[in-house]
């Protein structure tokens, strides 16, 4: 176990890497620069503000003083905010998204996996086509969608909670039905549809034939095989919704990682964008080796050994 | 003759599908003694498994018993609760299945699935039931049970997935073990010593056996009578001695003379059974195998053929034992005395 560790995490490194290098190398390739505006600058001024940010370096240099820079969790300045650095952003912004995110990522596994297990055992029954069609719907309906008729009938005509900001605990119910809705759907229908075949699998047959009830076979031997291909779509859909939704947050005005990373982007904030790809990235990776951890547990066929 | 374990009388078992009824099981009738070793036999889509599902009441939606009895112990089964099955399930009657690679739980080891009937038949707590699931695995020929018993299924080979099937079945001391092509999915040599295993056991633990399999190489061995089954009817049974060396219906005569054999000259080829087995959902008036049997008449396919006794316990269902049928003389190649069917 211990060695299976030490090597997932120099391949995490190496992986890291890589999503640095071609980052790093993308921005720089994108023609125009950080400075490039519709209204060109003075020559004089691009010209300092080129040496202020070692722009006029060789990239070969840059890139070595930026790997060098992010081992140290040293991001580099803003470039379209004056004294401001981006990891002080990014620790200002994550915290906000992983809050909204996390409510919505529990919101997806307590609702979803026991809605698809529902649908499972109802196949073709009432509750199944409820949780299928609402399923269906929350898988096809973009997000900005549902966060723009929340806002409209929640808060625009009923004025029950407040169209934006993270100031009341009823201001998390929109954010959080948003970012869940695609996830949680998808959950559902993916353990619906994981249960339905484990439940024609032999050894269930084996279990009813032991003389099981058929909550035992269902909630001992069927659930837990069932959760495998789960367990493989929350990793990265957790990192994902930690780090936050850029149209959700931009919708609900949270000041957030996703909002951060859309203005970057518009502002074209190099550091900035960089920045917040690289973090976005290490932590989908952590969150991939977490899961291989946890079938390691739930599934003994796996082996995190050698 | 001990006591009347089963004893299935007329059974009827179909399945509804949204193209109609498929008639599985046609009226079906067999018995099974305390200790008796019984070998159902047939192709693929003779009902051998349907016949086996309806006696644990374990019939996958759409299929149904629609009539017949199932008397288990002198009390007809068919009319029973799920909840009533589920005591009697796994406790008087257990199962093998064919598949040992898929039959047994990959997230649970072995020795929890073997302690789980216990612990719910017989109450055991879990120390007990673990040490009674040792001591199951030493008497399925499973080395060194203590550590094997935390093993998970991944862990042990077929031929021993198939022991520990044996070890769960026989757990809590079934009247009746049912296999279903329990050496099928095994190589030959796994098959014998499986075989081996359930006849020593069938003595020690004294159970009922239904062997049930398309091999009659496999009933040869282990099984006193033998139950052929084709198109959901039974076409004849009799005793292992009856049906090799007497068989009296065609269909019996050809599943014979497809089996390999050592003593046979070199030249001589196995004989297939041409054609294919009947459509259920449309199942033939008259006899089911009419449209392959060589020797079939003007009556077999527009009348079913009733059961003709041969002598006591051994019966078909063949126009050919009709007083007014024509005789017909068939070597099968099997004799009495002679090389070992």
């Amino acid at each position: 176990m211990g060695r299976y560790v030490a090597r997932r995490f120099v391949s995490m490194i190496i992986t890291l890497w890589f999503v640095i290098t071609i980052t790093f190398f993308l921005m720089h390739s994108i023609p125009g620069g950080p400075f490039s505006r519709e209204k060109a600058l003075p020559e004089k001024v691009l010209e300092a503000l080129n040496e202020k940010y070692h722009l006029n370096d060789p990239l070969w240099k840059q890139y070595t003083d930026y790997l060098q820079g992010v081992v140290v969790l040293d991001f580099g300045p803003s470039f379209s905010r004056p004294g401001i650095f981006v990891w002080d952003k990014i620790q200002e912004g994550f915290p906000i998204s992983a809050k909204v995110g996390g409510i919505a990522s529990l919101f997806v596994i307590i609702a979803g996996i026991p809605a698809g297990v529902i649908s499972a055992l109802y196949q073709n029954k009432l509750p199944d086509y409820i949780v299928t069609v609402i399923a269906t719907v929350g898988v096809a309906v973009p997000s900005f969608v549902v966060a723009t008729l929340f806002i409209y009938v929640f808060s625009e005509k009923l004025m029950l909670v407040p169209a934006y900001g993270l100031e009341e605990i009823k201001s998390y119910i929109g954010p959080t039905i948003a970012l869940a809705g695609f996830s949680l759907s998808f959950v559902a229908r993916l353990s619906r549809s994981s249960l339905l075949e484990v439940m024609q699998q032999d050894y269930i047959r084996t279990a009813r034939a032991k003389g099981l009830s058929e909550l035992s076979v269902i909630f001992k031997h069927a659930i837990k095989n069932s959760l495998i291909p789960v367990i493989t779509y929350m990793g990265p859909t957790i990192a994902s919704i930690l780090t936050g939704s850029f149209v959700v947050e931009r919708i609900f005005a949270i000041p957030g990682m996703g909002k951060l990373f859309v203005e970057s982007v518009g502002n074209r904030d190099y550091t900035m964008i960089m920045g917040t790809t690289i973090f976005y990235a290490a932590f989908a990776i952590i969150m991939i080796f977490l899961v291989d951890i946890a079938y390691g547990i739930i599934d003994p066929r796996i082996k995190l050994g050698d | 003759m001990g006591e009347r374990i089963l004893d299935v009388q007329n059974l009827y078992t179909s399945f509804y599908t949204h193209l109609g009824e498929v008639q599985a099981i046609r009226g079906v009738s067999f018995h099974l003694d305390k200790g008796e070793a019984l070998g159902i036999v047939g192709e693929s889509g003779s009902g051998k498994s349907v016949t086996s599902m309806s006696v644990m009441k374990l019939l996958q939606h759409p299929g149904k018993i629609k009539s017949g009895k199932i008397m288990f112990k002198g009390e007809d089964i068919v009319p029973k609760s799920s909840k009533e099955m589920m005591s009697i399930r796994g406790d008087q009657i257990a199962m093998i299945f064919q598949d040992p690679m898929t039959s047994l739980n990959p997230v649970y080891t072995v020795g929890n699935q073997i302690m789980e009937a216990m612990i719910k038949h017989q109450g055991l707590s879990k120390s007990e039931a673990r040490k009674k699931a040792v001591e199951m695995l030493k008497l399925v020929g499973i080395p060194s049970p203590e550590d094997r018993v935390d093993n998970y299924p991944h862990e042990f080979s077929g031929g021993m997935r198939q022991r520990a099937m044996i070890a769960i079945a026989l757990s809590c001391q079934p009247d009746l073990l049912i296999a279903d092509e329990p050496t099928t999915a095994l190589d030959v040599t796994i098959q014998a010593q499986i075989l081996e295993l359930l006849k020593e056991l069938k003595d020690k633990v004294n159970t009922a056996i239904i062997l049930i399999t398309h091999d009659l190489g496999v009933v040869a061995d282990v099984c006193s009578r033998i139950v052929v089954m084709y198109g959901g009817l039974i076409m004849e049974q009799g005793s292992a001695e009856d049906i090799f060396y007497e068989p009296k219906h065609p269909y019996t005569m050809g599943l014979i003379k497809s089996i390999p054999r050592l003593d046979l000259n070199e030249r001589q080829r196995l004989v297939p059974i041409p054609g294919t087995p009947p459509d259920l959902l449309n199942p033939p008036v008259g006899c089911p195998f009419a449209s392959r049997c060589p020797y079939a008449m003007q009556i077999c396919a527009n009348e079913a053929p009733k059961y003709y006794d041969i002598n006591p316990g051994h019966h078909a269902a063949c126009w050919l034992l009709d007083p007014e049928a024509p005789k017909v003389e068939v070597d099968t190649g099997v004799k009495r005395g002679g090389a070992d069917a």
